[in-house]
């Protein structure tokens, strides 16, 4: 008949009792105690024999980063693994690891040179259809091995090589714009986008002197740091440069004033320094780069397709190396923003040839003509990257400001003494 | 008479309406339409909203033909004992199917975004209890929480929308129309078949109060808000990712929530929206809950429907689970089949009981009548 | 042969005779219903009877008139009178003056009309022919004189009895704001009304209540500023209640609450005659008890509890927001944090994150138990706290849980983490005004818990949403429970989640339909007085030398 009220709590005491149970019998499947976690940092990918792969963790150790322990136990553990993809090592790795290895807190994945080179298909599939990755992850490029960044470099005084490169990736770069940061999101749409050729950061490890020369500071000579230190040997991660793709498969690497150049067509540069010859002297000046707009137009010609590239600056001045330069005066600064104009225009340039003697549109030059023309877009996509691409015209037009002269306005000893 | 002797105010059912067409949408359209034109979705989204306006005006007007009467009541009235009973049994099964694919999508996604090692079953259950519980305390309950959460879910939608910002690139939206129109369109009705969901504010008309002075302001006010979150949603993930990636994606919204980066310090909150999702899932499945129970038990002449709410709730989660066996098999149901049906089944019984209610000349079509009766009571 | 069917009796009706039957078992009811005669032999001897032999019933016997021809007497019950004003407004009088100048007129006959309308002094006196009543307001204080010849009987308030004096309320003390509370009398509690209300439209409605203690209720209102029918609710609500004895306003609530079948309390409960009298402005209704300090008011809807009476004093206008913040700490603190260490680490930053892995090493148990243990302890701490000595009890219940947290800590059963998590969710439910919403609230912690050990972050919000629809579903004497945010009415939201200026209160609320909405002309905002029109002749510091001749 109808329920009396003595039953219905007692149905309901039942309910929750196996509510209860349910719960706390341990039967939440998606339950993980975060002491029961291995929290992997970041990860790397190489080639290994036969058509294996050798996956590298880096894991965090939670017990040296706690307050209390710490001292002698290493950040973190790193671990190389080799199986036929990606998805088998993890599931190697969780075998002999007592905590689970998980990616949710992934920053950094980096791909070995020669994996690169055969194509990162495979690799990037796996990382994009696992929902704990976000697009917000970093991927590089690594000159070598990937396992070899992970295991030897470092990053002082992060404790955390993965933290290192992330600090480093995420910071707007102030001082130099040499290093081309790509995300997960980011790579994974250039694969797919027509008429843009993937690009990421490269990563390598190098001793600290070697790590800081050349490229876009001009000169030589580097940092050196004490004797037998860690930085000395071999054990720096440095960031520069970039590895470009043609679809899938990693071409070639490009030096840091290049990988500048692709920054400046894209439109992504914020910062870094620029060092010119000074007018009429043989000393340089060093200038600086605070923010940038670019446009890039596609010109449509009756056989040929040009680009129109321009480029406005705007920067001040940090430091000059001769007193004579006088900085004060607003011809030197008209100079030396000629000068910056053509320093800039170069660096373009020589992204623009190195993109047409590799035959890969890493520069988007395609995507922009698709954009706008897609009729003439379908006709020539099937071979834009081999026959197009080498025959375009770019011409590139920089207009740089020199807004100020930081502190100063004269160099010292400008005519003070005698 | 109603079955359902609650009122709501105009202001909850919209926000109910809304909330009913978009809680899902969200979730699957992007993805849809992408597969369809790549990067001209947001066109489909332009094209709807002007189609969605007629829409809901027959929709608001065919209610008002019989202010106080449900729809079974005056399918009825139309078609006779036998075929008003019939229409509205297609539209109690209707909203059972739409109710059942509902949960079976959300539960798919819950598992493939948050809890992969849970099983379905046990999602499709937690939704269908909640939904149970909600059309048990009745429509005025459902009401009120809706017009407390739907603001609160939109505000959260549009704050993870501006911090993505920066992320975008607008530049992916271009260029325009580089798919063909005919494609567009045919793609566009896909969306169609979400919108007409909304068919079920039939079901609300009677109970609202007064709906008259509302007539012309409901219909705009909820193209423009459906309008807005669509374009937001889909040209978003578009700038963000770029029409290919937005295709290849399941679920691409859940990407959007993934990329916000503020300070960092306030990031990988996806899980956050996905609690949001939760509640105004759980809203539309109250919706389409209540619709069906209630139009089944006034089909049967009940005095009451809360009895059929738990029976048809265990209805509800097995045929979650059976309908279809995979996640593929829903996207391509969603893709391919649910238009069609969906479409069929709503414009179809709506323009029905228009053209006999034209013909037969039933139902209020000038102001008066018993309408201002029950205008008189104070909303709340 | 063939048997009469007997209507089929109903539960209900059974239940009824019962009572009934108990009811005529229970007193000398036969006695108490008889009319009185004029004989004050037949009036004392039944009088006497049914109070069998009191041990505080107090007997006079005296006689007036020339010869001693007109017999009274006078009960009282010791302890509840004032003896002096016996002597002086019943005895004195009608011994001593009556010898001089009513000598001779006082007669058998018109005795009891002279004593009612010139003799007796006293200043509230009454008179009743029926028993029952009688023996009511004897119980409750009156002096009752039987007089020969008179089939009524004389009734003189002079009640006294000990009583604990107005005094702070111990619950509900504030920073600023009158300290007056109510007492156990309902009539000072009402006079206590009566001096903040001064228009003859508020209404006192008594009524008795309980078999065995016919407790006086008062159902206060303003007349024509509250709603008739819900007035009209709550006096049939209490009129219907059938209980032995009512010892305090709980036992009311219990009885005309609109659901019992929630932890959320739906009718709201104070020791301030402050507070009662603004929620008689409002458009609300009061109920007050005898006997205890008690007052209810009716109708009570949610954001109430979040309001404490200060805030309209003391310009905190700002509080709110942080009120409703802590109710969702309280709520969902410890359980936001098993779910994202349980579920959603990703949500962590990292550093935290590995700081929390390595305090949580060596803890033998899973998040959600070493939650629930702490959560446990600090409640069981705090409960006992309220019980200890004043000056222990709140000292010790927060500090002495944080020092246990502590030791726990130190034995490596908890981590240091949750520690502060129950430490910062014990702090915010401080917050919360109201004790009986606030032990709803953590009441909900533990279903909240379970749910998020279980479905993490989703299990969270679908918490809430059985929450809010549960308390969507509620109503108070007809207002639905979470009024102005539910049926939502965003011009009366700067009451909920602000303090507005009290010039911005124009309207009462509008869903207890009281008929007469306005409150106060609008545009009272205080504002600097505009600048004087030169050549005005103002009393200015400054001075007007430039103006003057």
């Amino acid at each position: 008949m109808s329920v009396t009220a003595g039953s219905k709590i007692k149905n309901t005491v039942l309910i929750l009792l196996l509510f209860v149970a349910a719960v706390c019998s341990g039967g939440c499947w998606d339950r993980r105690e975060i002491e029961n976690i291995a929290f992997i940092n970041a990860v790397g990918v190489d080639q290994a024999g036969s058509g294996n792969v050798l996956v590298t963790f880096y894991v965090v150790n939670p017990d040296a980063l706690s307050k209390k322990g710490g001292g002698g136990a290493p950040p973190a553990i790193v671990t190389s693994v080799e199986a036929r993809d990606v998805a088998l090592a993890v599931a190697r790795y969780a075998e002999l690891s007592p905590r689970l290895p998980q990616f949710k807190q992934l920053q950094a994945i980096i791909i070995g040179e020669d994996l690169a080179r055969q194509g990162v298909g495979p690799v990037l599939d796996y990382f994009s259809r696992r929902q704990e990755m976000r697009r917000s992850i970093w991927v590089l490029v690594a000159k070598g091995k990937a396992q070899d960044i992970l295991v030897k470099g470092q990053s002082p005084p992060e404790k955390l090589a993965s933290s290192g490169i992330r600090i480093i990736l995420e910071r707007r770069p102030i001082h130099s714009a040499t290093r081309y940061p790509v995300v997960l999101g980011d790579l994974l749409s250039d694969v797919s986008r027509p008429g843009m050729e993937p690009i990421a950061s490269s990563v390598e490890i190098s001793p600290l002197r070697e790590a800081t020369t050349g490229g876009a500071y001009g000169g030589d000579g580097g940092l050196t740091a004490a004797e037998g230190s860690a930085a000395e040997e071999n054990k720096v991660i440095a960031l520069r440069g970039a590895g470009v793709f043609r679809d899938e498969k990693l071409l070639d690497f490009l030096g840091p004033s290049e990988t500048r150049g692709v920054l400046w067509v894209q439109g992504k540069v914020n910062g870094g320094r620029v060092v010119v010859p000074a007018p009429g002297q043989d000393d340089w000046a060093s200038l600086a780069i605070e923010r940038e707009s670019t446009d890039v137009k596609p010109v449509v010609e009756a056989n040929k397709i040009r680009f129109v590239v321009n480029i406005r600056e705007e920067g001040y001045v940090i430091s000059v190396d001769n007193e004579k330069i006088k900085v004060g005066n607003l011809d030197t600064i008209e100079l030396l923003e000629q000068e910056k104009q053509t320093a800039i225009r170069q660096e373009v340039l020589g992204a623009v040839s190195k993109a047409k003697s590799l035959q890969s549109d890493f520069l988007g030059l395609g995507d922009r003509l698709y954009r706008k023309y897609p009729g003439v877009w379908k006709q020539v996509k099937d071979n834009w990257n081999t026959a197009w691409l080498p025959q375009v015209e770019v011409d590139v037009s920089v207009k740089c400001k020199l807004r100020n002269t930081s502190a100063t306005n004269d160099p010292l000893n400008a005519g003070e003494k005698g | 008479m109603s079955l359902e002797k609650g009122l709501i105010s105009t202001r909850q059912a919209a926000f109910m309406i809304t909330n009913t067409i978009m809680a899902t949408t969200v979730l699957f359209i992007p993805a849809l339409l992408a597969r369809g034109v790549g990067h001209d979705a947001w066109i489909t989204v332009a094209i709807i909203f002007i189609l969605v306006l007629p829409f809901g005006y027959a929709v608001q007007f065919l209610g008002l033909r019989f202010p106080d009467q449900n729809l079974v009541e005056y399918s009825i009235e139309l078609l006779g004992p036998w075929i008003g009973r019939g229409v509205a049994l297609v539209f109690v099964v209707f909203f059972l199917y739409l109710s059942g694919v509902v949960v079976r999508e959300f539960g798919v996604f819950l598992v493939t975004a948050v809890m992969p090692s849970t099983p379905e079953v046990v999602f499709n259950t937690l939704l269908v209890l909640l939904a149970a519980y909600g059309v048990y305390l009745g429509l005025e309950v459902i009401a009120r929480v809706t017009e407390l959460i739907f603001p609160i879910s939109l505000a959260a939608g549009l704050v993870i929308f501006l911090m993505a910002l920066p992320e975008m690139d607008f530049y992916q939206l271009q260029p325009v129309m580089a798919h063909s129109f005919p494609s567009i369109l045919r793609t566009s009705m896909v969306l169609l078949a979400f919108i007409t969901e909304g068919i079920v504010a039939l079901m609300l008309i009677p109970n609202m109060n007064k709906k008259r002075q509302a007539a012309l302001w409901l219909p705009p006010v909820v193209s423009l808000l459906l309008f807005f979150s669509l374009i937001i949603v889909v040209a978003g993930a578009i700038a963000l990712m770029g029409g290919h990636e937005t295709a290849r994606l399941v679920f691409p919204v859940y990407e959007f929530a993934k990329t916000v980066h503020l300070g960092g310090f306030i990031e990988r909150i996806e899980s956050l929206m996905v609690g949001i999702w939760v509640t105004t899932v759980g809203l539309k499945l109250m919706v389409l809950f209540y619709g069906t129970v209630t139009a089944l038990a006034e089909t049967c002449n009940l005095k009451d429907y809360r009895p059929l709410v738990l029976p048809t709730g265990v209805l509800l989660v097995a045929l979650s689970i059976l309908i279809f066996p995979d996640a593929v098999a829903i996207r391509h149901f969603l893709a391919h089949t649910w238009p069609a049906m969906s479409l069929t089944v709503s414009l179809g019984i709506l323009v029905l009981l228009w053209v006999v209610s034209l013909v037969r000349k039933k139902g209020n079509y000038r102001q008066g009548g018993e309408q201002n009766e029950r205008d008189s009571r104070i909303k709340d | 042969m063939f048997q009469k069917l007997r209507k089929p009796f109903k539960p209900k009706d059974l239940k009824q005779r019962r009572y009934q039957e108990r009811l005529s078992m229970l007193g000398p009811s036969d006695l108490m219903k008889q009319p009185l005669t004029d004989d004050i032999e037949v009036n004392v001897g039944r009088f006497k009877e049914i109070f069998g032999n009191a041990s505080d019933l107090v007997v006079r016997e005296f006689f007036m008139g020339t010869d001693n021809d007109v017999r009274l007497v006078l009960f009282h019950i010791d302890g509840m009178v004032d003896k002096n004003a016996i002597s002086e407004y019943i005895l004195n009088p009608l011994l001593f003056r009556t010898f001089a100048d009513w000598h001779g007129k006082i007669l058998p006959t018109n005795a009891f009309q002279l004593i009612r309308d010139n003799l007796a002094t006293a200043s509230d006196l009454t008179a009743s022919d029926k028993m029952d009543e009688i023996i009511d307001l004897v119980l409750y204080g009156d002096v009752a004189v039987f007089v020969q010849g008179a089939a009524q009987v004389l009734l003189f308030d002079l009640k006294e009895w000990p009583n604990r004096g107005v005094q702070e309320p111990v619950a509900e003390s504030l920073v600023r704001g009158p300290r007056e509370g109510f007492t156990e009398t309902l009539r000072f509690n009402t006079s206590l009304i009566r001096r903040r209300i001064r228009t003859p439209r508020l209404k006192f409605d008594m009524s008795e209540v309980g078999l065995h203690t016919k407790t006086h209720i008062c159902v206060t209102y303003i007349d024509g500023l509250v709603n008739p029918a819900t007035v009209a609710e709550i006096k049939r609500r209490v009129q219907d209640i059938e209980i032995d004895g009512v010892l305090e306003s709980g036992y009311i609530e219990d009885y005309i609450k609109d659901d019992y079948r929630t932890p959320f309390v739906l009718l709201d409960r104070t020791e301030r005659p402050d507070k009662v009298c603004a929620a008689l402005l409002d458009g609300r209704a009061a109920i007050v008890v005898d006997n205890t300090p008690f007052a209810l008011i009716a109708p009570a809807v949610f954001p109430e509890f979040m309001q404490s009476t200060e805030d309209y004093y003391e310009g905190t206008e700002y509080i709110r927001p942080f009120r409703w913040l802590a109710l969702i700490m309280t709520l969902t603190l410890p359980s936001l944090y098993v779910a994202i260490t349980t579920f959603h680490q990703e949500m962590i930053p990292s550093s935290l994150a590995l700081s929390i892995a390595a305090q949580r090493e060596g803890v033998p148990f899973p998040a959600v138990v070493e939650a629930l243990i702490m959560e446990v302890i600090f409640d069981l701490l705090r409960e006992g706290g309220l019980r200890m000595p004043q000056p222990l009890g709140s000292v010790m219940g927060i500090v002495g849980a944080v020092v246990i947290g502590q030791a726990a800590v130190a034995a490596g059963i908890v981590s240091p983490f949750i520690v502060i998590i129950v430490a910062g969710t014990a702090i915010s439910s401080f917050l919360i005004p109201n004790y009986s919403s606030s032990f709803a609230i953590r009441l909900l912690r533990y279903p909240m818990l379970f749910l998020a050990g279980a479905f993490g972050l989703v299990g969270i919000f679908l918490g809430l949403m059985f929450l809010l629809l549960h308390l969507a579903s509620l109503r108070s004497f007809g207002v639905p429970y979470l009024y102005p945010l539910a049926p939502a009415v965003p011009g009366e939201w700067q009451d909920v989640f602000i303090r507005a200026p009290w010039w911005k209160m124009v309207w009462r609320p509008r869903l207890f339909r009281s008929p007469d909405r306005r409150r106060q002309p609008a545009g009272q905002q205080p504002a600097p007085p505009p600048p004087r029109a030169p050549g005005s002749q103002d009393q200015s510091p400054e001075g007007n030398e430039r103006n003057e001749p």
